[in-house]
């Protein structure tokens, strides 16, 4: 959807106002502030989601793979004398693991000549998301917010019980997920969240919300989160435009299923593609806006993503590519290969944090704001 | 009288033996329009005023990496407080540092050609014509006047031995040129006094240090050389000689350097330097924040005073401002995201009418995690209305006022109310907090709010007897009331003469409030009237040789002591 078309959307539903002048059209936009994949804590011990224990540290199953490929333990123990040094190609452990498969291919790129490490998994009832095929199978979660039965969320039980994914107590990020967010938001375009809530913010109603990227990045503030207020030019570019039909009830805004496509970032997941993705949003007490968005996406990226960073993902935050790979591959949910029946999308859900700001559309001049109405 | 002697142990106390100043009389090499009798007033340049002066004598490119000795306000200036100040140890080794640098950029390879204005015959070896022309044309420009004859020459000395030693002429031009910054005739702007022919037993100042005084003033920047010229001629002991100086300086876009300067000083901008807030509490609040706050309310004021040439006391009714997409998040307006700068005018009816409610006056005056009514209050009667409010005394209980967490006062005005009534307090805060209240809609970071701890903020008060309900009437009021104008009128000139308004000056002082008011309250103008004024450069009698040199000599130790007799007048 154009900016045009955007913005047009906004001024049809501050134009129905016109009819009825007890409900107001409001329209509030947002800049997201984290975006990190939604990996619920569910406690320690018995009420752990992760009963099994996690994952091993990348040393351990280093060392575990560098033996199944024959490699002698003295050898093995030489080169991670000095584990993990500075991570560069010069370590010596490095050349290893990389290849540490079948002892001669990149195992990054070819991760199936490694055998499936079997990966711990999540095993808890609960995972937050959505329900988005409309069953209740018996790999689904139920949501711990919601009570909503049947959540596909299958990227966090894939990914769940690695050290560095597992979820932290609210207002926590799996810290994995956090420090690349934290990285990326620093290099790439900004994301808006515009609502437009037909009968305003404080009656229920129909809502339409705007999922677009900004022409300019963030900005941080003071405390290294975004800075609040800031002002954005949409980019005119269609691949960054999504829209959701959805309402306001009591305060959450959910949308009907729709395709979400955002340019991330140049460097590491250079899109997100969702198929029927969902959004659950509410607007907080301070002005800033919480929620999930959920869908399916194609694995492989997912794998990728971390494969492109090969060992300084594995050692930096112990996960083991091509247990991950292995994963994701059983796990998958969604949109079989009409020729080999294997699943190439996983159901996932990411958590979604952003703080009040201004859009600014195409060619759009910049009207000023009373301050003491502007919030 | 000071003396070259004088500058010389100057130049020893402070390190820079090796310049090897000639001990001689005054003797410029060019000649001078009268003998000078050299009342000193020392002026440490601050560190704006350095910065220009580089600009204009290298271009803008030069890099200064360094910091500024902190100035002393007196008398609710800086500029007052500019005289009585002394180089310490730490800012010597400063300026030093900066001077090596400024001296290898203006010789190195791709400056030379169009920095200096000559080649020497050999690169290798010194050259004493091509050091005196580049010497010569750049010592004028940083000491405010020509140097005398065996001022250059010791600096072509330098020059040639340095050059020898290094077998490099440039090596050897930047040795003399580093010696030149660091000497007390860059470093203080030092005034000289002569006998006024046409009033006997008067003193003026001489024709360089008019210059100079004049261009400190209406530019912030050393005099240029069309102005250095009309001091050599003697142009500017005339009245019709000074009238054509001063029209083309306030005709200049120079001028809003000037204006910027002075309200920098007047409205205590060096405080932004150490201005932070509570990260946990105003995480939008950072030092680009600070930074971009003050340069909001400086282009306010220049655009206003200087472009617009609008009245005065509109500074305080005023929706127009520039606004940076920074700022714009912390005064929660939409903004052009790419625009950088960009004029903005805040609609009817919004609270933030007037410089009183920009982020520079609100944040400024506040503590880091909370907003104050106090500081606020004593802020706009000191700055503004040139009123002294009394220090606190020591034994105070601010128990009170400090724990903004305590329920039983959800608001300022609560806590206030109550420390208030401590009677020891009370008179004071009288004063104070009710024009501070007024501006309670904005928190420490200026950020806009209507209420505390979910109480709403009263900001209705009295002015001296005048009513406001809200900021935005605080600056009507202020913008009405007599002192605003006059104070401004008062420092000012003080700001231009570098020290109080004496008791012999209040009858013209008081002229020029008239004609401030009679000619619509436009700065150019009543500062085109202080600079024609003949007062302006009048001094006293100087004093006696030796305890002056002696004065000078201590400014520039390491004493952090103010020097107040260097300036001494009858």
């Amino acid at each position: 959807m154009s900016v045009k078309s955007c913005l047009s959307v906004m001024a049809l539903a501050s134009a129905a106002l016109a009819f009825n002048p007890a409900q107001a059209a409001e329209s509030r936009s947002f800049v997201v502030n984290w975006f990190t994949d939604a990996n619920y804590y569910a406690g320690e011990g018995a009420k752990s989601e992760c009963p099994d224990g996690l994952n091993p540290s990348a040393i351990d199953f280093y060392r575990r793979d560098l033996l199944r490929i024959g490699i002698p333990k003295e050898k093995i123990e030489e080169a991670l004398k000095d584990f993990p040094g500075e991570g560069g190609l010069t370590q010596p452990w490095v050349p290893m693991v990389m290849t540490r498969g079948n002892g001669k291919d990149n195992v990054y790129q070819f991760p199936e000549t490694a055998p499936d490490p079997m990966l711990k998994t999540v095993k808890g009832k609960h995972g937050l998301g959505f329900n988005l095929d409309g069953r209740k199978d018996k790999n689904d979660f139920v949501d711990p917010i919601t009570g909503e039965e049947g959540v596909d969320n299958q990227l966090y039980r894939a990914m769940g019980c690695i050290r560095s994914y597992r979820g932290l107590p609210p207002p926590g990020h799996p810290s994995q997920p956090e420090i690349h967010w934290d990285v990326l938001r620093n290099v790439m375009n900004a994301w808006i969240v515009t609502v437009t809530a037909e009968n305003g913010f404080q009656q229920d109603g129909p809502v339409i919300v705007h999922f677009n990227r900004a022409l300019q990045p963030i900005t941080r503030a003071a405390s290294g989160n975004v800075q609040p207020d800031m002002s954005y030019r949409l980019d005119p570019d269609p691949r960054t435009h999504n829209e959701f039909k959805g309402k306001l009830k009591e305060g959450m805004i959910t949308t009907e299923a729709s395709k979400f496509t955002m340019k991330f970032d140049e460097y590491i997941i250079h899109e997100m593609d969702f198929d029927k993705a969902k959004m659950r949003l509410e607007v907080k007490p301070d002005g800033s806006l919480e929620g999930y968005i959920g869908g399916y996406q194609p694995w492989y990226t997912i794998y990728y993503g971390i494969a492109r960073v090969a060992h300084i993902a594995e050692y930096a935050a112990s996960v083991d590519a091509p247990g991950v790979y292995y994963a994701l591959k059983k796990l998958a949910d969604a949109d079989p290969d009409p020729a080999t029946g294997q699943n190439r999308a996983i159901s996932t859900t990411w958590h979604i944090e952003a703080v009040r700001a201004f859009t600014v559309g195409e060619n759009q001049s910049v009207q000023a704001t009373p301050s003491a109405q502007a919030r | 009288m000071i003396t070259r002697t004088g500058l010389r142990l100057a130049a020893l106390a402070v390190g820079v033996a090796a310049v090897s100043l000639t001990a001689v009389a005054a003797d410029y090499a060019a000649s001078s329009p009268a003998p000078a009798t050299r009342e000193p007033v020392a002026v440490r340049l601050n560190g704006t005023q350095y910065r220009q002066i580089i600009a204009d004598v290298f271009g803008p490119t030069i890099e200064i990496g360094g910091r500024f000795e902190p100035g002393l306000r007196k008398d609710g200036l800086l500029a007052v407080g500019s005289g009585l100040v002394t180089v310490t140890t730490t800012g010597l080794g400063e300026y030093d540092k900066m001077a090596r640098s400024i001296a290898a950029q203006v010789t190195t390879e791709p400056q030379r050609s169009a920095l200096i204005p000559c080649t020497p015959k050999d690169a290798k070896k010194a050259d004493a014509a091509c050091a005196k022309e580049f010497l010569g044309e750049v010592g004028k420009l940083l000491y405010r006047r020509p140097l005398s004859r065996e001022e250059l020459k010791a600096q072509i000395d330098v020059a040639g031995e340095s050059a020898a030693t290094n077998k490099d002429f440039y090596a050897g031009l930047g040795t003399s040129l580093w010696t030149m910054l660091i000497s007390p005739e860059f470093l203080f702007r030092q005034e000289f006094a002569e006998a006024d022919p046409a009033n006997k037993g008067a003193y003026r100042l001489d024709s360089y240090s008019r210059a100079a005084r004049l261009s400190f003033f209406l530019w912030n920047a050393a005099p240029d050389p069309e102005l250095l010229a009309a001091a050599e001629k003697g142009e500017l002991n005339k009245p019709e000689g000074l009238q054509r100086q001063v029209d083309r300086m306030v005709a200049s876009p120079r001028l809003e350097g000037g204006v910027r300067a002075y309200f920098t000083d007047m409205l205590g901008y060096d405080k932004f330097e150490g201005l932070a807030k509570d990260v946990v509490i105003f995480p939008k609040f950072n030092f680009k924040v600070a930074a971009e706050a003050e340069e909001q309310t400086l282009r306010t004021i220049a655009d206003h005073l200087v472009t617009q040439r609008a009245d005065y006391r509109a500074l305080f009714t005023t929706p127009k401002t520039f606004i940076s997409p920074m700022l714009a998040s912390i005064y929660s307006v939409p903004v052009d995201p790419d625009g950088g700068w960009q004029p903005f005018e805040f609609p009817k009816g919004d609270p933030r009418t007037g410089i009183l409610a920009h982020i520079s006056f609100t944040a400024l005056h506040s503590h880091p995690g909370r907003s104050s009514p106090t500081l606020r209050g004593k802020a706009l009667r000191e700055l503004l209305l040139c009123q002294k409010v009394p220090d606190p005394p020591g034994n105070v209980d601010f128990t009170l006022i400090e724990d903004a967490e305590n329920p039983k006062f959800k608001t300022a005005r609560e806590r206030l109310k109550a420390h208030a009534s401590e009677a020891m307090c009370a008179g004071c805060h009288k004063i104070m907090d009710p024009i501070g209240l007024a501006l309670e809609h904005f928190d420490s970071s200026g950020g806009y709010r209507t209420s505390e701890h979910g109480a709403s903020i009263d900001t209705t008060g009295e002015l001296d007897g005048q009513k406001f309900a809200d900021a935005a009437d605080l600056g009507r009021v202020v913008s009405n009331h007599p002192a605003a104008p006059s104070c401004l009128v008062t420092r000012m000139y003080s700001y231009g003469v570098g020290r109080a308004v004496e008791r012999s000056e209040r009858e013209m002082v008081a002229e020029l409030q008239k004609s401030f008011a009679a000619e619509g309250y436009r700065v150019p103008d009543l500062m085109r009237h202080i600079a024609l004024s003949d007062q302006f450069y009048r001094v006293a009698k100087p004093s006696a040789d030796k305890p002056v040199d002696d004065k000078l000599k201590s400014k520039t130790e390491a004493s952090a002591q103010p020097a107040t007799s260097v300036a001494a007048r009858e």
